[in-house]
């Protein structure tokens, strides 16, 4: 698919010290890019640099080197463009109709914005909430109106920072449907997301970061097959690995990287052992991450 | 121009729905009943030292809130990341600025016409007066508040809160003295305390020459005269709004 956003060479510092006389750098060269249609999620652990890419894309920062392109242009035109930064906050005195009115208009929607408004209010179960101050509403009810906010004027790119945060489980069903049903109707997708079951179900594209620079990118279907590892359950008296799993009396799991596998087999095939099962082992995107960033989670 | 207009209509909203402003509407209320108390007991006309008084109230209060509200609504906004939802709507961030700066003089408005009104008919209570003068009055006081308002965008983007009023509250105090600083600066001897004081009295808002305070209920200003204020004081919120815009298009908000 021809990329819709394509991020060339990004490099940010930021100034450090009491005196801001210091630099330090947490974009290195970053490079990705965004297919047309897709959903992809751009996953890394906290400080990787994960908001400060979206800054940049939304061109809150200016970075130190570095390009965007996006249908000619050199940043992601704001009619193009629905943004949702991490945690978002309102007007406490203001009501959720008033600021989504107001910010539809500003991404030059003129026509049929009560229309709109309601219907994505509805779609996300925040209708009820409309008119009443932000000072009353809660933090997923926010979090909510923050979609609305980025879809009201159904832009071709939505950029979300942890849309799922601060979301219980059936808000974050409720969302991950939404996502679904603008992805169908061609929008494309980059959001940022600390719970990877939510991102291996959702995306098809993947760019994961780590200390600033990308560690992979490319497709979901990609980064879970690579170092893809077999299982090979057999049954016999005796293990032949000391890594075997006993799973019953007599049987055993044994899991191996796909290029060692092969050798296994035809070796628990030789002592005689009876083979049940030999096949492949999806990794999860957990699995695929925490080797990707070699530590921790996200 | 739309984009600022909406701009402005969310600062207007926000602003007079603020119980902040409430309370200091409120307070400024009761400063004015207090003022008319104290004027009632006192020799002389009791109409003119209502407004004497109330005048005073009211400038002091409208600059509170130009202050206050002004560093407020910039620095939340970025703590909020209110800004960010506003910003990546917008091709220039210029829009932002100036329906920042227009809003709050909404506000300003808004404010000073309640307690200009109030005042008017407490002072009216007791006695005959100009009315075009305190409309005159009112209306300078409005504007005084509003290009102490738009000093404070500059100073809000680039400082902490704390520092951000003290700026303002200095450059608002030093406005007031703007004739003495030129006098100071006229008769010094030395050379570079000359030119500071030129270029004092160059960047400094002459807070001064809008206060008309004085006239209120007497004699109205000549219209010439009038005319020369307000486009002296839109002139002024222009350039210190427009000094913003320049600061809050450079920046980098991380």
């Amino acid at each position: 698919m021809r990329p819709l956003l394509r991020v060339e060479g990004l490099r940010l510092s930021v100034p450090t010290g009491k005196l801001h006389l210091k630099h330090k750098t947490i974009l290195h060269d970053v490079c990705f890019s965004v297919p047309e249609g897709a959903r992809a999620a751009y996953l890394g652990p906290n400080g990787a640099g994960k908001t400060s890419t979206f800054r940049v894309l939304t061109r809150l920062v200016r970075p130190d080197a570095g390009r965007i392109h996006y249908r000619g242009h050199s940043f992601i035109p704001p009619a193009c463009l629905g943004f949702l930064p991490e945690q978002p906050y309102f007007y406490r005195h203001l009501t959720p109709r008033e600021v989504l009115s107001a910010l539809a208009r500003l991404a030059g929607l003129r026509q049929g914005v009560d229309a709109r408004i309601a219907h994505w209010a509805e779609r996300l179960g925040v209708a009820h909430v409309l008119d009443q101050r932000f000072a009353a509403c809660s933090k997923g009810q926010m979090q909510r109106i923050g979609l609305v906010q980025a879809l009201v004027h159904e832009p071709e790119f939505l950029l979300l920072d942890e849309p799922m945060s601060g979301l219980d489980p059936l808000g974050r069903e409720l969302v991950a449907d939404v996502l679904r049903e603008v992805a169908a109707r061609g929008t494309t997708i980059l959001f940022s997301t600390h719970i990877l079951s939510d991102a291996e179900e959702l995306c098809d594209h993947v760019i994961v970061l780590h200390e600033g620079r990308v560690r992979y990118e490319g497709t979901m279907e990609a980064l879970l097959a690579s170092g893809r590892r077999m299982r090979l359950r057999y049954r016999a008296p005796k293990p032949f690995a000391a890594e075997a799993k006993a799973l019953e009396k007599g049987v055993w799991e044994e899991v191996w990287p796909e290029e060692e596998a092969h050798k296994r087999l035809r070796e628990v095939m030789q002592r005689g052992a009876e083979v049940l099962l030999f096949a492949p082992q999806r990794r999860t995107l957990e699995e695929a991450f925490a080797e990707l960033v070699g530590r921790g989670r996200p | 121009m739309r984009a600022v207009w909406d701009i402005a209509r969310l600062v207007l909203l926000e602003g007079l729905r603020n119980r902040l402003h409430h309370g200091i509407l409120a307070f400024a209320a009761l400063m004015l009943l207090a003022a008319v108390a104290l004027a009632s007991v006192t020799m002389g006309r009791t109409e003119m030292l209502v407004l004497d008084l109330g005048l005073g109230v009211l400038a002091l209060f409208l600059q509170l809130v130009a202050v206050v509200f002004t560093i407020q609504i910039v620095q939340q906004e970025k703590e909020n990341r209110t800004l960010y939802l506003l910003l990546t709507r917008l091709a220039q961030r210029w829009p932002y600025m100036l329906g920042k700066s227009l809003g709050v003089g909404g506000v300003l408005a808004v404010q000073a016409a309640g307690m200009g009104v109030l005042l008017f008919l407490l002072a009216r209570f007791f006695g005959v007066f100009d009315a075009l003068s305190y409309v005159q009055a009112v209306a300078a006081t409005f504007l005084e508040a509003w290009i102490v308002a738009a000093t404070a965008l500059v100073f809000a983007q680039s400082s902490s809160f704390f520092l951000a009023v003290l700026f303002t509250i200095g450059v608002d105090v030093a406005g007031h003295f703007h004739s003495i600083i030129a006098h100071l600066g006229a008769r010094a001897e030395l050379a570079l305390a000359r030119w500071l004081a030129k270029l004092a009295t160059w960047a400094l808002p002459d807070l001064e020459s809008v206060s008309v305070r004085d006239l209120a209920g007497i004699a109205p200003l000549a219209a010439a005269d009038w005319w020369q204020l307000m486009a002296y004081a839109g002139l002024t919120v222009a350039a210190w709004t427009a000094l913003a815009i320049a600061i809050f298009s450079r920046r980098n908000l991380a």
